[in-house]
């Protein structure tokens, strides 16, 4: 019950009161070009959900071998991202082989896989010294949280593209960029960070 | 006879202009922007990050046009990541020079370069087409543009925080909040709206949103309707009019009634 209860902990904080991508900016550029497409959404978040749970929890267990474990930052982050290549060609052989997977799907199976948000994981995994179930719970709660902006951002351009009263030269981009701080700065004052006190 | 195909060969001076000023990938794209929320807190480290970025794309796009060609596209982007990761633990301890705290205020966003997306993009849409040298310019470009948005971001951020441009801060932070990505987000988007009039002044046919769903773009010409312009005849294409919801539109149609619809 503990172990279930710290997964879920972890999942929440990552999701929700220190949402990942939009307090640290890891994997935004990824989920603002994905939120274009809301169609994919939950394709793109589940994508991404394995992805980050399945590195999470293989560098969980390759930081246990000492020799990676005194590992120095830069060398740390060359391995994970060795092994994220790996899952990567191994998860892009299975889908194409098995799966039959089509051509839109390959090209965004490595747009979901191969980006900050994914590498960051375990770095931040290892540097706060998480359990496997907190390690669980970030990986899971990345990719959930990778959704929520996704969905966050997608009904932020519709607002902004259907609003009038923007003037010309904040319309699209500029006026997007507004939008994705103001949630940044809702998501960092859920976290208890404090502005002007 | 003249070959339709036959594209116009751009200037070394107008590709690269037109790759890092008109096609900016950041305030255009909104194209890698993690190094830049995360790292580029100083102008030192938004010039290392400006370094690092440059001389990943170059080199990845360089040896995607070289070599990359007719590998296919889902294994393409695993060896960018390779190239990109083995420039990124070679050139580091060189940028890493250039700040006063080894490189330690870029956190792990200087090694993240590696998944940047940026190089991605960058090469498949343009350097696994290409030529060589045609691909190193596509890279220098992007990386200028990148690079001035990344050190332009890292000194206003500095100059907010500690009052100083280019010098190790040493004082506390007057306004620690500028760490916070929201504030970077902020003056990104002034520097895209800035970015975007330029555009309408000077290179009105090179302005394309890339966010606007519908590329909703009006031309400069076009003034928008507001408030009270006719609805038949000006009303814009819109997914859901949310200004609508603000205040209540009037018709030129209502004012000539008599101004309050009688």
């Amino acid at each position: 019950m503990t172990h279930f209860t710290s997964m879920l902990t972890a999942a929440l904080y990552a999701m929700l009161v220190q949402n990942i991508i939009f307090s640290t900016g890891y994997g935004m550029s990824e989920s603002i070009r994905m939120a274009k497409r809301p169609k994919h959404f939950f394709m793109y978040g589940g994508t991404v959900t394995f992805f980050s749970l399945s590195l999470s929890l293989i560098c969980f267990f390759l930081n246990k071998i000492p020799f990676i474990f005194s590992l120095e930052t830069k060398y740390r982050i060359a391995l994970y991202t060795i092994v994220l290549l790996a899952v990567y060609i191994l998860s892009a052989l299975f889908c194409l082989t098995v799966l039959k997977a089509d051509k839109k799907f390959m090209n965004s199976l490595g747009m979901c896989a191969l980006n900050t948000l994914i590498i960051a994981l375990p770095v931040v995994d290892f540097k706060a010294g998480y359990t496997f179930a907190e390690t669980v719970g970030t990986g899971i709660g990345a990719g959930f949280a990778f959704t929520l902006s996704m969905l966050l951002i997608n009904t932020g351009m519709k607002h902004i593209h259907g609003n009038r009263y923007i003037p010309d030269v904040f319309k699209g981009t500029p006026a997007l960029f507004i939008y994705i701080s103001l949630i940044a700065l809702a998501m960092s004052c859920i976290s208890g960070q404090t502005l002007f006190v | 006879m003249k070959n339709k195909k036959s594209k116009p060969v751009l200037s070394l001076s107008t590709a690269l202009f037109k790759g890092s000023f008109v096609h900016n990938p950041v305030l255009t794209q909104i194209i890698g922007i993690c190094p830049i929320v995360g790292a580029a807190t100083t102008a030192v480290n938004g010039l290392c990050i400006a370094l690092g970025v440059t001389a990943v794309l170059t080199v990845t796009e360089v040896l995607t046009s070289l070599t990359l060609k007719k590998v296919p596209r889902w294994l393409r982007m695993a060896v960018y990541t390779l190239i990109s990761l083995a420039v990124v633990l070679l050139c580091d301890k060189y940028i890493f020079s250039l700040t006063s705290d080894g490189g330690a205020g870029l956190g792990i966003y200087f090694y993240m370069l590696c998944v940047n997306a940026l190089a991605v993009i960058r090469c498949e849409k343009f350097a696994c087409k290409t030529s060589a040298v045609n691909a190193l310019t596509d890279g220098v470009a992007a990386g200028i543009g990148y690079g001035a948005v990344a050190l332009t971001v890292g000194a206003v951020r500095e100059y907010i925080t500690y009052g100083s441009l280019f010098t190790s801060p040493e004082t506390l932070p007057r306004f620690p909040q500028t760490a916070m990505p929201f504030t970077v987000l902020v003056i990104l988007g002034f520097m895209a709206a800035g970015h975007k009039w330029l555009l309408i002044k000077f290179y009105p046919d090179e302005v394309r949103d890339t966010f606007s769903m519908n590329a909703v773009y009006e031309k400069p010409e076009k003034k928008d309707p507001g408030l009270f312009a006719d609805k038949n005849k000006a009303k814009p294409k819109v997914i859901r009019d949310y200004g609508d919801t603000i205040r209540p539109r009037h018709t030129d149609t209502e004012e000539k009634k008599g101004g309050d619809g009688k």
